[in-house]
């Protein structure tokens, strides 16, 4: 075959993407939870390229914009497409699965406004899209308060 | 979400459309551009539904069903208690316990609020309490030594258990000395003085009489709102509350201003409104738009996920709306987020992630804003003069295409060509789709290498049809080849495209799976509607 000039060139003057999409997704800075002058947000960057075994960085946190005495920042990997899988490596955190099989994370950080998570996240070869669900979790006034966000 | 722009049902209607339309105005378009413009007035229809808060495109989950979460079911059941709807749940199977006790422990749910929850549940028609049993028997539950609002809330759920179920509440203390007790302590919370005052009553336990104090501050937060609903309901159990004053139009204000899946606070502001003799209204429509999230079978509530949009899917949008994309964020926040993010955390990014910010604050067909300039150098700098190894120079491919998007001087690098398997096929055609596109030192060496692969893609195409992964991809680099292809086999591949458009909900988007069991994907929409097939088949006027 050759190269060719007919519908192909005004579609690819139109693209100007990479049409191979990408596996993994990009980032996000949610206010996810926001009660009057509180606010709890989630986090998450992943890199959108990933190198070697589809694999990239990622960085996700939750936050709070007061201090509070314990706050869980908590992330579900989200690999979508037909017989998706991911696999999460360099957190220093135990890495378990939930009843979808997808690797979880969480860590608590205390008398803090921060707890973030970062490492690599490898999706397998059929995986279309890597989502992640990113949680905070906290209590005010001994009462537990949750938000979750999916990017 | 699901924000309905005017302009984007103007465009599927076809108002930006006439004058381009044959016969409209005695010019007749070119039948690729019209199919193009239909394909994404159709697309901005669905992408407006995805569009969060901040303007940013979200990318749909694979639409599988989040677990259910009876912490959320618990705060739903007593708001719809409150304003007088009766709302039950289904008793637990097996499974559905499992489910709802895994969701509890991912998130670190308190054991006490876990058994407060599963008690609320019991109440409304579950059968089950053994999980919120094991949570009560940990020994730190009544830990004396925790947080005194954490006490609280332990000695206030035991209260509840004890007065209300059969075999009661497994309290391994004198419950009613403990309750006693820690209502003496200083400085509590109305929060807490609230509790501790409602567990005395329930396991009528001879307390002191409190004499808490409250005022509504200027501003509201999540506890000054738990201390408002604890004042409204000591006042109403006929304590005195210094400096409590009913203000039911605030509390109605803040309600109407809440986010979506603030369960515990909803049921808060609701038994303000209650206990204030205010109307209920806000609360009524919280309870019926929370109804998309309840289970069918069980009655119980899933988890309520916010979708966040990403500046890469935001650029995805772009690129498939192309010159449409402005007018489609013309009312929306997008640029001022990107803005924010640029100026404060573009360090944050990947050089990719920076390209795709910047070209999403481009105006289409113009050239990138003045002040972006260092940024497009920094990443140009970053992939300039590289070569390569295996699949390392997927990041550098993928910025590339957004300068040449931009028009911009694009870096200088060469990639290795990868053995095709399974594992590299999708890098394979990024590279040949940067080779045909000139934007590859080492261009001619690439497709050179690919030839036989290329030769082979269309018997691959119509072997594993759409469902393959890289089935986008492949008929991507089919444009950037003169083939002999017969009209049949094109029409069978447009088939193949058309059994991937539309899922529920989102019509003109393409799926990841033709059986359509991982939902619709915007990045898969951008590419496919800047294929040729795609633009025929997406463009088809559904009408």
């Amino acid at each position: 075959m050759r190269k060719r000039k007919l519908v192909g060139s005004l579609v690819v003057a139109i693209a100007a993407t990479a049409l191979a999409a990408a596996p993994a997704s990009a980032n996000s800075d949610s206010d996810s939870a926001t009660y009057g002058t509180y606010k709890m947000s989630t986090y998450a960057y992943i890199d959108s390229w990933a190198g070697w075994d589809n694999c990239g960085k990622f960085n996700t946190y939750a936050k709070t914009n007061k201090t509070v005495a314990a706050l869980t920042h908590s992330i579900e990997w989200d690999p979508i497409g037909v017989g998706a899988s991911a696999n999460v490596k360099g957190v220093g955190l135990a890495i378990s699965g939930n009843n979808t099989g997808s690797p979880t994370l969480s860590f608590t950080n205390k008398n803090a406004t921060s707890a973030s998570i970062s490492g690599t996240a490898c999706a397998s070869w059929s995986t279309i899209y890597l989502g992640v669900f990113s949680t905070g979790s906290t209590k005010i006034g001994g009462h537990y308060l949750t938000s979750t966000s999916h990017v | 979400m699901a924000r309905a722009y005017a302009w984007a049902a103007a465009l599927a209607s076809g108002a930006l459309l006439m004058g381009s339309l044959a016969g409209c105005s005695g010019v007749v378009e070119d039948p690729i551009s019209a199919d193009l413009d239909r394909a994404q007035a159709g697309l901005a229809l669905d992408f407006a539904t995805l569009m969060d808060s901040e303007g940013f495109v979200a990318n749909p989950d694979g639409g599988g069903s989040r677990p259910l979460d009876m912490y959320s079911t618990a705060w739903l059941l007593t708001l719809a208690d409150s304003i007088g709807i009766e709302a039950q749940v289904a008793p637990f199977d097996d499974a559905a316990v499992a489910d709802a006790a895994g969701l509890a422990t991912e998130l670190g749910v308190p054991d006490a609020w876990r058994a407060w929850s599963w008690m609320v549940l019991v109440d409304h028609g579950a059968d089950t309490l053994d999980d919120a049993r094991e949570a009560l028997a940990k020994g730190d539950v009544y830990d004396s030594q925790a947080p005194v609002d954490d006490r609280a809330v332990a000695l206030w759920v035991a209260s509840h258990m004890e007065s209300r179920l059969e075999g009661g509440s497994s309290y391994p203390g004198d419950l009613d000395a403990d309750v006693r007790q820690a209502i003496g302590s200083p400085n509590l919370s109305v929060t807490t003085t609230w509790l501790l005052w409602e567990a005395c009553g329930l396991v009528n336990a001879r307390c002191d009489r409190p004499s808490p104090a409250w005022q509504l501050p200027a501003t509201l937060d999540a506890q000054a709102i738990l201390d408002w609903a604890s004042a409204a309901e000591l006042d109403a159990a006929g304590l005195s509350v210094a400096g409590y004053h009913p203000s039911p139009d605030v509390a109605a204000r803040e309600f109407s201003a809440l986010s979506e899946g603030s369960d515990l606070i909803a049921e808060q502001l609701t038994r303000i409104l209650v206990l204030e003799g205010a109307s209920t209204q806000t609360a009524q429509e919280y309870w019926e738009r929370s109804m998309d999230r309840r289970d069918a079978v069980t009655g119980v509530f899933r988890q309520y996920v916010e979708m966040r949009g990403t500046i890469e899917t935001t650029y995805e949008a772009r690129a498939a709306l192309g010159a449409a994309f402005d007018g489609f964020i013309e009312d929306s926040p997008t640029r001022d987020s990107v803005r924010d993010i640029l100026n404060t955390r573009s360090r944050e990014l990947g050089m990719p992630a920076v390209a795709k910010a910047v070209a999403i604050m481009t105006p289409w067909g113009e050239e990138p804003p003045q002040q972006y300039g260092p940024l497009i150098d920094a990443v140009r700098a970053e992939y300039d003069g590289e070569e390569f190894a295996g699949t390392d120079g997927a990041a550098a491919i993928d910025a590339t295409f957004v300068l040449a998007g931009l028009g911009v001087d694009t870096p200088t690098f060469s990639v290795a060509p990868v053995p095709i398997e399974t594992a590299t096929e999708r890098y394979a055609l990024l590279e040949l789709q940067a080779a045909y596109s000139g934007l590859l030192a080492n261009g001619d060496q690439v497709i050179e290498y690919y030839a036989e692969f290329v030769n082979d893609l269309p018997s691959r195409i119509e072997q594993d049809g759409s469902d393959s992964p890289f089935f986008v991809a492949r008929i991507g680099v089919l444009d950037y080849l003169d083939t002999d292809l017969s009209q049949a086999w094109w029409t069978a591949v447009e088939g193949d495209v058309a059994d991937l458009k539309g899922c529920e909900g989102l019509p003109h988007m393409i799926a990841r799976d033709s059986a359509r069991t991982n939902g619709c994907d915007v990045n898969l929409s951008a590419a496919v509607v800047n294929t040729s097939v795609g633009i025929r088949t997406l463009g088809v006027d559904d009408a």
